[in-house]
């Protein structure tokens, strides 16, 4: 007779970026159902919103997580910059996304040494890395920070960054492709690679829909949902954008969207600095600038791990009212409780790590 | 580009509007809950149609005690943040497919601290009081306005007949609109007395003060100012009898 | 054993210098955009408290009357604010990180600010200069206040006149 037995998972276990917990109800070594719970990096930073002002709340919007650390101080920044009608130059605009693929870049490159690291090959896992600190040199260089930039603020940019430092950039990021190419065939093509992660925690493109998924998770099932479409900020200037899709709709077409979304980060990165515009990178706004009484405003973004949502409320002072953030695994947690029906227990790391959890943005 | 739009939405309507929205196909973007200054909680629902680009929130309103419909029905993904509101703000949910209990997010406190701090109580004290400032000067230039009005048209009772009085209104009627000056006549004085006839609560005081003039005038002056007045309906202390009669 | 794909990048790194430098014993060098610590130049700065006031993290004191200008380098978060923020540009932030120590303190500068002077007594102030076209102004004034106060009397006196 087969019993059931409850394995909590988390929130403290090697493969686990962050923590997380789950209670894992298994037959035989069968997962049948996946309950969540989350709340262990819980820091109320959205509470915070009410003591510290607009303008000093960027650094505390970039602290939420610290792998998609500029998305959430760009996303915020724009959010309040639309609530109080400020207009940025367009040179700002290219910067900030150049920036966002840089994350991106850097937030896949780690993604891919935790997801080789979770295997057990370590080599790669250090390899991948070593390539991500090129990417950490250039935020060095340019912004003043490695993870933590602090370059954005309501308004604009804080400082520019002139075009022979992003000239650099792009010569560290054609070497940095060179060295990603061999890694990344090694890593698609290997044999136990494929073994461990094809067939596994498929989800088919209408429980993708269903379950509202977004990002690379969403991706890989076939929903070509991207924010990036829709040509917000800089986004708009781009030749020719199309969001990479795969139909399996298992680990292995997860792993592989998020692969090739690198060679298409660098490239819009090449794209945009060769027509960066030069008119300057905005001002912050004056110490007379409030935001009005139930002035509300949102944004949409597109973080690494999918559609962010940023939202401020103003109430006349110079403190907000509310601001609230909606991170993509928040959403995503629906579809890696399906994802996690009816797998072998051994498989549940994988399918966790393909989800790319982010859960110090999930609780904030 | 996408568009944005908020709009208001009453609880009664919601389950309603988001089964309209599922049958659409319109994405479900999230869902949370906000506290006003005035400590009144609104929910906020967000919705994306990828076919327009325009993402729809609609915000609703609750008021203590509200019981929110879940959409776990519609839109699964959803029990996140119904939990996630339910444990952190205390909204209730009704049918959850998927009921944590309370024990989704689990923090260390109950509720959280809702001390404000120095700077932000300064700062809405401040925003406060200068919009109490605005509205007592608004109400005070209005009062001032109105009492420059009375004086006026109190000076034109004492020095014009009412007579006179009668025809420079119809002269200015005439200057607005020719034909129906014949028609409105009879109601000319009116422009000129509801200015003197409103102003009840210092209308003793109005009174007092022309009673003073007329006794300090020519008796004949006197006795055309009184008529003039009473012609309008505001009869004066007999402080000129009193005077006659030394 | 196919598939050692990894092989050229491995043999490559057998014999190439590590990625990584010998710390303490090797330093990196630091790029000039680097956001390290705070460093004040007090003789520059006038202790207005405008950097403590933009603070996020609650860093930096400043006390004007007893001339002193606090920082705690291990709350700052390095996010370059108060440089911004500061008016007479006193503040910059050095490239290097704030060293370990086996325990925190915070470093305090002091510059000695000059009092404020006192306001002198009414009597004793200096009349203020105006402009020609604020004499002007003034004078008009003064006329009208004059014309209004003289028709007033007579309105007045014609008044006691009738009432005889």
């Amino acid at each position: 007779m087969s019993n059931r037995t409850v394995i909590p998972f988390g929130p403290q276990h090697p493969v686990l970026p962050e923590p997380v917990h789950l209670d894992l109800i298994v037959e035989d070594e069968h997962v049948i159902e996946a309950i969540p719970q989350i709340g262990f990096v819980h820091r109320g930073l959205e509470k915070l919103v009410e003591k510290r002002d607009f303008n000093q709340f960027v650094y505390v919007a970039e602290r939420i997580c610290g792998i998609c650390s500029f998305g959430h101080g760009w996303g915020y920044a724009e959010a309040t910059e639309r609530m109080l009608g400020l207009e940025i130059p367009k040179r700002a605009s290219y910067l900030r996304v150049i920036l966002q693929e840089l994350s991106r870049i850097h937030s896949h490159l780690l993604w891919l040494g935790l997801l080789a690291d979770g295997f057990g090959f370590e080599s790669l896992f250090n390899h991948c890395w070593r390539l991500r600190e090129t990417i950490l040199d250039i935020f060095q260089e340019t912004c003043g920070g490695r993870i933590i930039l602090s370059i954005t603020m309501v308004g604009g940019m804080t400082h520019d960054i002139d075009d022979a430092l992003l000239r650099r950039a792009c010569e560290k990021l054609d070497d940095l492709e060179r060295e990603y190419h061999t890694i990344v065939n090694t890593m698609l093509n290997d044999d136990s690679v494929r073994s461990r992660l094809c067939g596994v925690g498929t989800i088919n493109y209408e429980e993708a829909l269903s379950l509202s998924m977004v990002g690379p998770f969403a991706k890989g099932s076939g929903v070509t949902h991207d924010m990036r479409t829709t040509g917000f900020s800089a986004y708009g200037d781009l030749e020719h954008f199309e969001p990479i899709v795969s139909t399996e709709g298992d680990c292995y077409a997860r792993c592989k969207v998020r692969c090739e979304e690198i060679y298409q980060a660098i490239a819009i990165i090449k794209e945009l600095v060769a027509k960066i515009p030069h008119d300057g990178v905005g001002q912050a706004p004056g110490p007379k600038v409030k935001p009005e009484k139930d002035a509300r405003a949102h944004v949409l973004i597109e973080q690494p791990r999918g559609e962010a949502f940023y939202y401020v409320r103003g109430n006349g002072t110079k403190f907000l009212d509310r601001f609230r953030l909606r991170t993509p695994t928040s959403q995503n947690l629906g579809g890696m409780t399906k994802a996690l029906q009816g797998v072998d227990v051994a498989d549940v790391p994988m399918i966790i790590l393909t989800i790319d959890p982010c859960i110090s943005c999930a609780e904030r | 580009m996408y568009t944005t739009s908020f709009e208001e939405l009453p609880l009664t309507e919601l389950l309603v509007r988001v089964q309209t929205l599922k049958h659409e196909g319109i994405r479900f973007v999230q869902l949370c809950a906000e506290k006003g200054s005035d400590d009144a909680l609104d929910l906020l629902y967000t919705f994306y149609d990828e076919q327009r680009d325009e993402a729809l929130n609609y915000i609703v309103p609750l008021a203590e005690g509200d019981v929110v419909p879940s959409i776990q029905e519609l839109y699964f993904s959803s029990f996140t943040f119904e939990n996630e509101t339910h444990d952190l703000f205390g909204v209730p949910f009704a049918n959850m497919k998927l009921d944590f209990g309370g024990h989704f997010f689990n923090v260390a406190t109950d509720a959280p601290m809702t001390i404000l701090s120095p700077e932000q109580k300064a700062a809405r004290d401040k925003a406060a009081k200068l919009e109490a400032a605005k509205k007592a000067k608004a109400v005070k230039e209005a009062q001032a306005a109105r009492e420059a009005v009375e004086d006026s048209s109190a000076e034109r009772a004492l020095t014009t007949s009412a007579a006179e009085a009668d025809a420079a209104a119809v002269a200015e009627v005439d200057k607005l609109a020719p034909r129906a000056a014949k028609v409105d006549a009879p109601a000319d004085p009116a422009p000129a007395a509801p200015a003197a006839a409103d102003a009840s609560p210092a209308a003793d005081d109005r009174a007092a003060k022309m009673a003073a003039k007329i006794a300090a005038m020519d008796p004949e002056k006197a006795a055309r100012a009184r008529a003039a007045l009473a012609a309008k309906g505001i009869v004066l202390p007999d402080a000129a009898d009193t005077k006659e009669g030394e | 054993m196919g598939g050692f794909k990894l092989g050229k990048m491995t043999l490559r790194s057998l014999i190439s210098k590590p990625a990584t430098v010998r710390y303490p014993y090797e330093k990196r060098e630091l790029y000039p955009a680097m956001r390290g610590h705070l460093v004040n130049d007090i003789d520059a700065c006038i202790l207005c408290g405008m950097c403590a006031k933009v603070c996020p993290a609650d860093a930096l004191t400043v006390d004007r009357k007893a001339g002193d200008w606090t920082i705690n380098p291990y709350k700052c978060v390095q996010c370059a604010n108060c440089v911004r923020a500061c008016p007479k540009s006193s503040l910059t932030m050095e490239r290097e990180a704030t060293t370990v120590a086996s325990s925190m303190s915070t470093l305090t500068m002091h510059k000695d600010m000059p009092a404020k002077p006192a306001r002198p007594a009414a009597g004793e102030r200096p009349a203020r200069k105006l402009t020609p076209e604020q004499e002007a102004k003034a004078a008009a004034i003064r006329a009208a206040k004059a014309a209004k106060a003289a028709k007033e009397q007579a309105a007045s006196q014609q008044a006691e006149g009738g009432a005889e």
